[in-house]
Protein backbone atom coordinates (compact mmCIF):
# COMPACT_ATOMS: atom_id res chain seq x y z
CA UNK A 1 0.00 0.00 0.00
CA UNK A 2 2.78 2.49 0.65
CA UNK A 3 4.27 1.17 -2.50
CA UNK A 4 1.47 2.02 -4.27
CA UNK A 5 1.42 5.52 -3.25
CA UNK A 6 5.04 6.36 -2.84
CA UNK A 7 5.39 5.01 -5.83
CA UNK A 8 7.88 6.58 -8.24
CA UNK A 9 5.89 8.43 -10.86
CA UNK A 10 8.36 7.67 -13.55
CA UNK A 11 6.18 7.79 -16.43
CA UNK A 12 4.79 11.25 -15.41
CA UNK A 13 8.30 12.71 -15.13
CA UNK A 14 9.27 11.24 -18.37
CA UNK A 15 6.61 12.79 -19.90
CA UNK A 16 6.62 16.06 -17.94
CA UNK A 17 10.34 16.52 -18.69
CA UNK A 18 10.01 16.34 -22.44
CA UNK A 19 6.98 18.93 -22.47
CA UNK A 20 8.97 21.46 -20.27
CA UNK A 21 11.46 23.01 -22.64
CA UNK A 22 8.46 23.37 -25.43
CA UNK A 23 5.99 24.74 -23.05
CA UNK A 24 8.66 27.36 -21.20
CA UNK A 25 9.67 28.29 -24.65
CA UNK A 26 6.34 28.87 -25.94
CA UNK A 27 5.41 30.75 -23.29
CA UNK A 28 7.98 33.26 -23.47
CA UNK A 29 7.62 33.51 -27.35
CA UNK A 30 3.50 33.53 -27.38
CA UNK A 31 3.93 36.42 -24.18
CA UNK A 32 6.96 38.06 -25.98
CA UNK A 33 4.61 38.31 -28.91
CA UNK A 34 1.23 39.42 -26.82
CA UNK A 35 2.87 42.34 -25.25
CA UNK A 36 4.27 43.57 -28.73
CA UNK A 37 0.68 43.53 -30.05
CA UNK A 38 -0.47 45.21 -26.71
CA UNK A 39 1.49 47.78 -26.80
CA UNK A 40 2.75 48.46 -30.18
CA UNK A 41 0.05 46.75 -32.56
CA UNK A 42 -3.35 46.98 -31.25
CA UNK A 43 -5.57 50.67 -31.28
CA UNK A 44 -7.16 52.36 -28.78
CA UNK A 45 -10.89 51.23 -28.31
CA UNK A 46 -13.39 54.05 -29.66
CA UNK A 47 -14.83 53.81 -26.04
CA UNK A 48 -12.48 52.23 -23.52
CA UNK A 49 -9.65 54.29 -25.32
CA UNK A 50 -6.35 53.33 -24.32
CA UNK A 51 -7.56 51.41 -21.01
CA UNK A 52 -8.44 48.64 -23.49
CA UNK A 53 -4.67 47.08 -23.08
CA UNK A 54 -5.85 46.50 -19.55
CA UNK A 55 -8.12 43.75 -21.15
CA UNK A 56 -4.82 41.90 -22.69
CA UNK A 57 -4.25 40.69 -19.06
CA UNK A 58 -7.85 40.74 -17.29
CA UNK A 59 -9.27 38.65 -19.59
CA UNK A 60 -6.63 36.14 -20.67
CA UNK A 61 -6.22 35.13 -17.03
CA UNK A 62 -9.43 35.21 -15.88
CA UNK A 63 -9.86 32.62 -18.35
CA UNK A 64 -6.84 30.89 -16.85
CA UNK A 65 -8.88 31.28 -13.36
CA UNK A 66 -11.23 29.14 -14.73
CA UNK A 67 -8.96 26.56 -16.74
CA UNK A 68 -6.79 26.16 -13.85
CA UNK A 69 -9.65 25.48 -11.56
CA UNK A 70 -11.05 23.07 -13.88
CA UNK A 71 -7.98 21.00 -14.09
CA UNK A 72 -7.81 21.58 -10.76
CA UNK A 73 -11.37 20.26 -10.13
CA UNK A 74 -11.24 17.43 -12.45
CA UNK A 75 -7.62 16.20 -11.34
CA UNK A 76 -9.04 15.98 -8.02
CA UNK A 77 -11.91 13.88 -9.34
CA UNK A 78 -9.24 11.57 -10.66
CA UNK A 79 -7.72 11.36 -7.71
CA UNK A 80 -10.35 10.17 -5.67
CA UNK A 81 -12.12 8.26 -7.99
CA UNK A 82 -8.87 5.86 -9.23
CA UNK A 83 -6.73 6.81 -6.82
CA UNK A 84 -4.10 7.85 -8.85
CA UNK A 85 -1.83 9.33 -6.74
CA UNK A 86 -0.06 11.44 -9.74
CA UNK A 87 -3.46 12.95 -10.17
CA UNK A 88 -3.65 15.00 -6.44
CA UNK A 89 0.03 16.09 -7.22
CA UNK A 90 -1.34 17.61 -10.44
CA UNK A 91 -3.91 19.68 -8.78
CA UNK A 92 -1.92 20.39 -5.71
CA UNK A 93 0.54 21.83 -8.43
CA UNK A 94 -2.30 23.87 -10.48
CA UNK A 95 -4.27 25.71 -7.58
CA UNK A 96 -1.31 28.15 -6.78
CA UNK A 97 -0.97 29.12 -10.15
CA UNK A 98 -4.43 29.83 -10.93
CA UNK A 99 -5.02 31.31 -7.63
CA UNK A 100 -2.18 33.64 -8.62
CA UNK A 101 -4.39 34.11 -12.04
CA UNK A 102 -7.04 34.97 -9.96
CA UNK A 103 -5.60 37.51 -8.00
CA UNK A 104 -4.24 39.20 -11.49
CA UNK A 105 -7.89 39.14 -12.98
CA UNK A 106 -9.19 40.84 -9.83
CA UNK A 107 -6.21 43.71 -9.47
CA UNK A 108 -6.42 44.15 -13.33
CA UNK A 109 -10.15 44.46 -13.24
CA UNK A 110 -10.44 47.09 -10.62
CA UNK A 111 -7.73 48.93 -12.36
CA UNK A 112 -10.01 49.35 -15.54
CA UNK A 113 -13.28 49.28 -13.52
CA UNK A 114 -11.64 52.64 -11.75
CA UNK A 115 -11.65 54.80 -14.66
CA UNK A 116 -14.43 52.87 -16.77
CA UNK A 117 -16.82 52.26 -14.29
CA UNK A 118 -16.34 55.02 -11.97
CA UNK A 119 -15.79 52.49 -9.14
CA UNK A 120 -13.02 49.56 -8.13
CA UNK A 121 -15.32 47.29 -6.86
CA UNK A 122 -18.66 46.24 -7.15
CA UNK A 123 -20.60 43.40 -5.40
CA UNK A 124 -22.30 42.12 -8.30
CA UNK A 125 -22.32 38.87 -9.61
CA UNK A 126 -19.59 38.52 -11.69
CA UNK A 127 -16.75 40.04 -9.47
CA UNK A 128 -18.33 38.71 -6.77
CA UNK A 129 -18.38 34.59 -8.02
CA UNK A 130 -14.76 35.43 -8.94
CA UNK A 131 -13.76 36.85 -5.50
CA UNK A 132 -15.34 33.26 -4.69
CA UNK A 133 -13.46 31.31 -6.82
CA UNK A 134 -10.14 32.91 -5.27
CA UNK A 135 -11.17 32.08 -1.66
CA UNK A 136 -12.02 28.80 -3.29
CA UNK A 137 -8.10 28.39 -4.23
CA UNK A 138 -7.20 29.59 -0.76
CA UNK A 139 -8.84 27.00 0.76
CA UNK A 140 -8.13 24.17 -1.49
CA UNK A 141 -4.05 24.88 -0.74
CA UNK A 142 -4.70 25.72 2.93
CA UNK A 143 -6.70 22.00 3.55
CA UNK A 144 -4.47 20.50 1.64
CA UNK A 145 -1.55 21.46 3.53
CA UNK A 146 -3.37 21.56 6.92
CA UNK A 147 -2.99 17.53 8.29
CA UNK A 148 -0.03 15.65 9.39
CA UNK A 149 -1.03 12.83 7.29
CA UNK A 150 -0.54 13.90 3.59
CA UNK A 151 -3.27 11.91 1.96
CA UNK A 152 -5.83 13.06 4.15
CA UNK A 153 -4.85 16.77 3.29
CA UNK A 154 -5.31 15.60 -0.26
CA UNK A 155 -8.67 13.78 -0.24
CA UNK A 156 -10.01 16.71 2.05
CA UNK A 157 -8.72 19.18 -0.29
CA UNK A 158 -9.94 17.36 -3.35
CA UNK A 159 -13.39 16.88 -1.98
CA UNK A 160 -13.24 20.91 -1.58
CA UNK A 161 -12.34 21.20 -5.19
CA UNK A 162 -15.22 18.99 -6.53
CA UNK A 163 -17.79 21.08 -4.55
CA UNK A 164 -16.40 24.74 -5.81
CA UNK A 165 -16.25 23.75 -9.10
CA UNK A 166 -20.55 24.48 -9.20
CA UNK A 167 -18.58 27.86 -9.08
CA UNK A 168 -17.03 27.73 -12.46
CA UNK A 169 -20.62 27.98 -14.51
CA UNK A 170 -22.11 30.88 -11.91
CA UNK A 171 -19.08 33.16 -12.72
CA UNK A 172 -19.62 31.69 -16.47
CA UNK A 173 -23.19 32.60 -16.85
CA UNK A 174 -23.35 35.25 -13.92
CA UNK A 175 -23.28 38.09 -16.65
CA UNK A 176 -26.41 36.33 -18.53
CA UNK A 177 -28.37 35.41 -15.30
CA UNK A 178 -27.83 38.65 -13.38
CA UNK A 179 -27.85 42.01 -14.13
CA UNK A 180 -24.54 42.83 -13.74
CA UNK A 181 -21.94 45.79 -14.26
CA UNK A 182 -19.50 43.55 -15.66
CA UNK A 183 -19.97 43.57 -19.82
CA UNK A 184 -21.05 39.74 -21.14
CA UNK A 185 -19.05 37.42 -23.31
CA UNK A 186 -17.38 39.24 -26.79
CA UNK A 187 -15.10 36.37 -27.79
CA UNK A 188 -16.56 33.01 -26.08
CA UNK A 189 -19.85 33.48 -27.86
CA UNK A 190 -21.94 31.90 -30.16
CA UNK A 191 -21.04 32.82 -33.68
CA UNK A 192 -18.14 35.13 -34.56
CA UNK A 193 -16.09 36.76 -31.71
CA UNK A 194 -17.59 40.24 -31.94
CA UNK A 195 -13.92 41.91 -31.52
CA UNK A 196 -12.10 43.27 -34.42
CA UNK A 197 -8.97 41.74 -35.14
CA UNK A 198 -6.76 44.28 -34.24
CA UNK A 199 -7.96 43.54 -30.37
CA UNK A 200 -8.51 39.59 -30.68
CA UNK A 201 -4.99 39.11 -32.18
CA UNK A 202 -3.33 40.29 -28.64
CA UNK A 203 -5.63 38.64 -26.80
CA UNK A 204 -5.47 34.97 -27.96
CA UNK A 205 -1.52 35.55 -28.01
CA UNK A 206 -1.35 36.35 -24.14
CA UNK A 207 -3.63 33.14 -23.56
CA UNK A 208 -1.78 30.98 -25.58
CA UNK A 209 1.30 32.11 -23.63
CA UNK A 210 -0.74 32.33 -20.18
CA UNK A 211 -1.59 28.20 -21.09
CA UNK A 212 1.94 27.34 -21.93
CA UNK A 213 2.93 29.12 -18.83
CA UNK A 214 0.77 27.28 -17.00
CA UNK A 215 1.69 24.02 -18.56
CA UNK A 216 5.06 24.98 -17.58
CA UNK A 217 4.88 26.26 -13.83
CA UNK A 218 2.28 22.78 -13.25
CA UNK A 219 4.89 20.32 -14.51
CA UNK A 220 7.64 22.33 -12.32
CA UNK A 221 5.39 21.94 -8.95
CA UNK A 222 4.36 18.77 -9.89
CA UNK A 223 8.06 17.91 -9.63
CA UNK A 224 8.45 19.66 -6.48
CA UNK A 225 5.77 17.93 -4.94
CA UNK A 226 6.88 14.75 -6.39
CA UNK A 227 10.22 15.03 -5.00
CA UNK A 228 8.77 16.69 -1.05
CA UNK A 229 6.62 13.43 -1.27
CA UNK A 230 10.03 10.65 -1.80
CA UNK A 231 11.74 13.03 0.95
CA UNK A 232 8.79 11.92 3.46
CA UNK A 233 8.53 8.46 2.28
CA UNK A 234 12.62 7.86 2.75
CA UNK A 235 12.59 9.94 5.69
CA UNK A 236 9.60 7.68 7.32
CA UNK A 237 11.16 4.78 5.88
CA UNK A 238 14.32 5.66 7.71
CA UNK A 239 12.91 6.93 10.78
CA UNK A 240 11.76 3.04 11.14
CA UNK A 241 14.87 1.25 10.48
CA UNK A 242 16.74 3.70 13.02
CA UNK A 243 14.22 2.54 15.28
CA UNK A 244 14.36 -1.21 14.41
CA UNK A 245 18.45 -1.23 14.59
CA UNK A 246 18.08 0.50 18.05
CA UNK A 247 16.18 -2.67 18.66
CA UNK A 248 18.22 -5.37 17.56
CA UNK A 249 21.76 -2.89 18.94
CA UNK B 1 7.61 58.59 -25.59
CA UNK B 2 5.88 60.37 -22.86
CA UNK B 3 2.48 60.06 -24.71
CA UNK B 4 3.14 56.23 -24.90
CA UNK B 5 4.05 55.95 -21.03
CA UNK B 6 0.73 58.51 -20.47
CA UNK B 7 -1.01 56.33 -22.16
CA UNK B 8 -4.25 59.07 -22.99
CA UNK B 9 -4.03 59.77 -19.15
CA UNK B 10 -4.84 56.18 -18.16
CA UNK B 11 -1.48 55.32 -17.73
CA UNK B 12 -2.07 55.40 -14.10
CA UNK B 13 -4.33 52.70 -14.17
CA UNK B 14 -2.87 50.50 -17.15
CA UNK B 15 1.25 50.53 -15.88
CA UNK B 16 -0.30 49.33 -12.20
CA UNK B 17 -2.51 46.72 -14.04
CA UNK B 18 0.51 45.69 -15.62
CA UNK B 19 3.10 45.86 -13.35
CA UNK B 20 1.00 43.82 -10.71
CA UNK B 21 0.95 41.21 -13.26
CA UNK B 22 4.73 41.12 -14.08
CA UNK B 23 5.38 41.35 -10.40
CA UNK B 24 2.80 38.44 -9.76
CA UNK B 25 3.96 36.02 -12.35
CA UNK B 26 7.76 36.62 -11.53
CA UNK B 27 7.23 36.03 -7.91
CA UNK B 28 5.03 32.70 -8.90
CA UNK B 29 8.01 31.41 -11.68
CA UNK B 30 10.88 32.03 -9.21
CA UNK B 31 9.28 30.18 -6.09
CA UNK B 32 8.21 27.49 -7.98
CA UNK B 33 11.42 26.78 -9.76
CA UNK B 34 13.35 27.52 -6.27
CA UNK B 35 10.79 25.41 -4.60
CA UNK B 36 11.83 22.55 -7.39
CA UNK B 37 15.65 23.07 -6.95
CA UNK B 38 15.95 22.96 -3.65
CA UNK B 39 13.52 19.74 -3.34
CA UNK B 40 15.12 17.66 -5.70
CA UNK B 41 18.57 18.48 -4.45
CA UNK B 42 17.33 17.43 -1.08
CA UNK B 43 16.10 13.93 -2.65
CA UNK B 44 19.19 13.60 -4.48
CA UNK B 45 21.22 14.27 -0.80
CA UNK B 46 18.90 11.33 1.05
CA UNK B 47 18.88 9.16 -1.77
CA UNK B 48 22.83 9.08 -2.07
CA UNK B 49 22.93 8.36 1.26
CA UNK B 50 20.27 5.21 1.42
CA UNK B 51 21.82 2.63 -0.31
CA UNK B 52 25.18 3.11 1.94
CA UNK B 53 23.19 2.72 4.90
CA UNK B 54 21.26 0.16 3.64
CA UNK B 55 24.62 -2.00 3.06
CA UNK B 56 25.74 -1.00 6.44
CA UNK B 57 22.34 -1.87 8.26
CA UNK B 58 22.68 -4.09 11.34
CA UNK B 59 26.63 -2.83 11.64
CA UNK B 60 25.42 -0.43 14.25
CA UNK B 61 28.65 1.21 14.89
CA UNK B 62 27.96 2.61 11.41
CA UNK B 63 24.62 4.86 12.14
CA UNK B 64 25.90 7.89 10.99
CA UNK B 65 24.30 11.58 12.26
CA UNK B 66 21.38 12.22 10.67
CA UNK B 67 22.43 13.32 7.36
CA UNK B 68 20.51 16.13 5.50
Amino acid sequence: MLLHRYANPTRFLKLANAILPWAAGAAAILIGAGLYYSFGKSPPDYQQGETVRIMYVHVPSAWMAMFSYAVVAVASAVGLIWKHPVAHVVAIAAAPVGACFTAICLATGSLWGKPMWGTWWVWDARLTSVLILFFLYLGFIALANAFDDASRGERASAILALVGAVNLPIIKFSVDWWNTLHQPASVTKMGMPSIHTSMLIPLLLMALGFTALFVALVIVRARAELAARRIRALRSARIHRDAAEGVSA
Amino acid sequence: MSAFFGMGGYGGYIWPAWGIATIVIAILVFASVHAMRARERELAQLEAETPRRRRARGDAASVEGDGA
